[in-house]
């Protein structure tokens, strides 16, 4: 009898562990989190960049918000900022510079391990510096910051994987580096998951709670207050009053059924666009566009990896294939085509080495003067234009469309400077690198 | 082989103890602190909260409520009445135009806390209208009141005197020895009739 209770309890306590192992501890990649990242990370940068100007205005000791009246609205010594502790006007400006720099280092995963924690306390520091300026984008932002800090974030769509790419494809231009997924990544997911989950249900409860809500006034209401004053949408509304009702309700029973039903296969995609749609109104109507686009953010930790798989598989198959042909004697192009392949995450470009495999539709002659690109129509483009057109169709190189695609004068000048370069390789190599190897005369 | 398991279990230990915590931390966080239990809880991870910026309730527009507006009079040495509305300010750049709201919020929390806050806006705006030779500021504060459809289509606005309420906050004279200001800032200036 003991003997079977001790197994029965055995037994649920190890289906307990593989539930709680299911729920927290299911291996994943980072990429919903990257999304996050950048999102995040790009909003903040905008927002405290735009506030530059005010920098002392909001944050300063001798504007609208000194010191001593900051710390009247904290409370609790847990409640920290580095501006408490400066006393120079150039500590404020060195601080707002390094934070902002942080910030883009944060958008571009560069160093990701440790600048996302000055992004953390530079954004907590901000906050708690003029509690008077904070409303939901800065408590989200924190929320979902404190969980980027947490998850092994800067493992895809950022420089630091680009680096670890590269630095595979510099031994060995084929080599593969396998995407990222661990048990810790789908941890933070998942508590991002829930971070937002939390925050609709209770934003929902406190709706329903109260009057203007409960009525199906709480838009009219909202619409007619200085801060979202909307003429053409009152003119509407007065009109057509049943709109605001819609629109009121609509918008708790989003808030209401997010947490419960976002969580199943089949509801998710429908309460993920709700979502998404409840809070681009916000942004379009409201004018809430920083918080709209934080909230959208943490929403991304809702992306399943195969919805995300799928996207990319479609634009490889939407784009075609795409080979590179280049000279595997020359160190220099050799080192390019590394760098080139550590952006392209979804391997959509092929390589050949004309020298070892002789391309069947462009002359090994052509080749020694620049790199071609083969399409599958048999095109083959030259030197930049092969840049131009892989800039385009590779997302991991779309932050170089500006240079390449400014209207004439990205031919007028990028061409030059290709041939320029593909003339002068072996000399590029020798004086980066060092003297230049006997294979890279090319 | 039996360090590496132990060390696996106890990885397993951590992170089971810090997704535990967090998720309890942002459960716990919005939660109605009535109850003695909610109230306990809310004693162990208030310093957590605190410090990571984690302390929220969630309560996005609510109440909508009615809102109100920062305005303050500058009354001259020649007894003329200056009117100044800063939400209403032509934005001089790109920047002051995407950092309306935080400037809106800025004013408000002036308005919240003007027995303390009052005597140092004062002073700050004698400054910064030094040219107009201010001999006080009045600080006010534009209650909106309730604004229906049928108001709407009667060709009311809610900011009209009639669905408003006017507070004068505070009124205090400038120091007589007002710096000059330190940078002229293109205000939306209205004279009182």
């Amino acid at each position: 009898m003991l003997a079977t209770l001790a197994r029965a309890g055995r037994e649920s306590f190890v289906a307990l562990g593989r539930a709680w192992s299911q729920i927290w501890f299911q291996p994943r990649p980072t990429t919903p989190l990257e999304i996050a990242r950048i999102g995040v990370g790009s909003a903040i940068l905008f927002h405290y960049g735009m506030a530059t100007p005010f920098l002392f205005v909001f944050w300063g000791d001798t504007d609208w918000m000194p010191r001593d009246v900051a710390l009247m609205y904290l409370d609790g010594p847990w409640m920290q900022s580095v501006f408490f502790y400066f006393s120079a006007p150039w500590q404020w400006i060195a601080f707002h510079i390094f934070f902002l720099l942080c910030c883009a280092a944060f958008v571009v995963g560069w160093r990701t391990s440790w600048v996302k924690w000055i992004v953390l306390v530079g954004h907590i520091s901000y906050d708690y510096r003029n509690l008077t300026l904070s409303y939901g984008a800065e408590s989200i932002a924190a929320c979902l910051l404190f969980i980027l800090c947490l998850a092994p974030v800067g493992r895809a769509m950022s420089l630091d994987r680009v680096r670890a790419v590269r630095a595979a494809k510099r031994a060995n231009l084929e080599a593969t580096l396998p995407p990222y997924t661990g048990p810790w990544a789908g941890a933070c997911t998942r508590l991002m998951q829930i971070q937002m989950a939390v925050l609709f249900l209770y934003s929902g409860i406190e709706k329903i709670r109260g009057d203007e809500w409960w009525s199906g006034d709480a838009l009219w209401w909202a619409f007619t207050t200085t801060e979202f004053y909307h003429d053409p949408l009152l003119a509407l509304f007065a009109q057509q009053y049943w709109l605001v009702t819609v629109g009121t309700y609509a918008s708790i029973v989003i808030e209401i059924a997010f947490p419960f039903l976002i969580w199943q296969r089949a509801t998710r995609p429908y309460l993920l666009a709700a979502a998404i749609f409840l809070h681009v109104s916000f942004a379009v109507l409201l004018g809430l566009v920083y918080f709209s686009f934080i909230m959208s953010m943490g929403q991304m930790s809702f992306l399943r990896p195969e919805w995300l798989h799928s996207l990319g598989a479609w634009w490889k198959r939407k784009i075609g294939d795409m080979e590179m042909i280049y000279d595997g004697r020359c160190g220099f192009c050799v080192r390019s085509m590394a760098w080139l392949l550590a952006f392209d995450g979804l391997g959509q470009i092929k390589i050949r080495d004309f020298r070892t495999n002789p391309s069947p539709v462009v002359s090994d002659a052509q080749l020694e003067k620049a790199l071609y690109l083969v399409l599958p129509d048999s095109r083959a483009l030259p030197g930049f234009e092969a840049y131009r057109y892989v800039v385009l169709r590779v997302p991991g190189l779309w932050w170089q469309i500006p240079f390449f695609y400014v209207p004439v004068l990205s031919r007028l000048f990028g061409r030059p400077v290709y041939n320029w370069v593909a003339t002068h390789r072996s000399w590029l190599f020798s004086f980066r690198w060092g003297a230049p190897r006997s294979a890279s005369s090319g | 082989m039996k360090s590496m398991q132990w060390r696996e279990r106890l990885t397993y230990l951590a992170m089971s103890l810090v997704v535990g915590w967090h998720s309890f931390a942002i459960i716990v966080a919005p939660t109605p602190g009535g109850s003695a239990m909610v109230q306990t809880f809310r004693f162990l991870v208030q310093p957590y909260l605190s410090l990571f910026r984690l302390d929220n309730q969630w309560n996005f527009f609510v109440p909508v409520g009615k809102h109100m507006q920062f305005r303050y009079v500058v009354q001259d040495a020649a007894g003329k009445r200056h009117v100044f509305i800063p939400v209403e300010e032509a934005s001089e750049s790109v920047p002051r135009y995407v950092m309306w709201r935080e400037f809106k919020y800025l004013y408000e929390g002036v308005m919240e806390a003007h027995e303390i806050r009052g005597a140092a806006i004062t002073a700050l705006l004698c400054q910064r209208h030094a040219s107009l030779n201010p001999v006080s500021i009045s600080l006010l504060q534009v209650q909106e009141l309730e604004f229906s459809p049928e108001d709407y289509r009667q060709g009311h606005r809610p900011l009209d005197p009639e669905f408003v309420t006017v507070n004068t906050l505070s009124n205090i004279k400038c120091g007589d020895g007002s710096p000059s200001p330190r940078r002229s800032r293109n205000l939306t200036r209205k004279l009182l009739p």
